[in-house]
């Protein structure tokens, strides 16, 4: 299965660490973006299977994103990878209809397992 | 910015990450504290070098009062990778607020200002400085905390002998716990050889990417 994929994080060494170990030839459309609005403005245009999205950023942050998704019933599936590591964060992300929460530094054991969890492979 | 150390876009953004990694797990212990969600900001970093700490600080920490909590840290005791002092810079705390967050019941004296200043520069140090020791695999140690400054105005901290490094980075954290956001400054100061030490560290994290 080929996906487009989106990833969402204001960190340079975060995108390409995430990018770095997505399963070969997994994704056949990958774009990176730096903040939530950003996100939303890729996420109106172009047709994205899966997001990543890191919850602390400028602009726009990951909470906001997954409210404004949610309002706007955009049923995009997206997995939130952050370094807030406090258990109501992952509550409240599930609850903002996130598919799952992995926290940051992403591991690739981390990240097969969430994909796998999902069937999202 | 005036840095004078080269930092290029790439090590500035690897070391914000990394920063903000140890600023989550710092969130996740203050959560412990308080027993309530803890809204984390995206921490800023800065990297000073010496000559221009002073006018640096005094833009970076516009507060009135600030108190001050110092702890030295180090690779290894002998010939250490990196080594320095790292101070927890709070601004304008309202000590009253923080004493019913921690749920402590007594009045709050100077001695229990104390108690909460080294409790919480202890949580914020120790989880900042073991995230970034985890991500440039390193282990730090840490010499026990003391405090150098409780309600003092910034320009007697900055006169201060103990600031004699080479450079400084300075991380700005904010914190808010429910109608109630804190903010401190984490200054890690640390002589040339270990700020270039971290920072082929990054060059190599850098090339591993």
């Amino acid at each position: 299965m080929t996906i487009s994929i989106l990833i969402c994080d204001d960190s340079n060494m975060a995108r390409k660490q995430l990018k770095r170990i997505l399963p070969q030839g997994w994704a056949d459309n990958l774009l990176l973006v730096k903040n939530g609005q950003e996100a939303l403005d890729v996420l109106c245009t172009v047709k994205i299977d899966l997001l990543f999205l890191d919850l602390t950023m400028p602009v726009l942050d990951g909470f906001s994103v997954l409210k404004i998704m949610q309002a706007q019933a955009m049923n995009i599936n997206t997995i939130v990878i952050s370094a807030d590591i406090q258990s109501e964060a992952k509550k409240m992300v599930e609850a903002a209809g996130a598919l799952d929460f992995i926290r940051k530094p992403i591991s690739e054991d981390a990240l097969i397992q969430v994909l796998n969890k999902h069937n999202l492979l | 910015m005036n840095s004078g150390l080269n930092f290029t876009e790439d090590q500035r953004d690897y070391l914000q990450e990394i920063c903000n990694i140890g600023m989550g797990q710092a969130g996740q212990s203050l959560s412990v504290l308080f027993e309530q969600y803890v809204t984390l900001s995206v921490p800023s970093i800065e990297i000073i070098s010496a000559i221009n700490l002073v006018p640096t600080l005094k833009r970076l920490i516009p507060a009135e009062k600030i108190s001050a909590v110092r702890q030295g840290f180090y690779t290894h005791v002998t010939d250490p990778n990196i080594c320095g002092e790292s101070i927890t810079i709070f601004s304008n705390t309202d000590f009253e607020q923080l004493a019913q967050l921690i749920d402590l019941d007594e009045e709050v004296t100077f001695e229990v200002e104390q108690e909460i200043l080294l409790e919480i520069s202890n949580i914020i140090n120790g989880a900042c400085l073991s995230g970034i020791a985890e991500q440039i695999s390193e282990r730090f140690f840490s010499t026990p905390p003391s405090i150098i400054g409780q309600s003092i105005i910034i320009d007697n901290l900055l006169n201060k002998e103990h600031l004699m490094w080479d450079h400084a980075l300075s991380i700005k954290i904010q914190y808010s716990v429910d109608k109630y956001s804190f903010q401190c400054d984490l200054l890690l100061l640390m002589p040339d050889s270990s700020v270039k030490y971290l920072q082929n560290v990054l060059n190599r994290l850098a090339g591993e990417l």
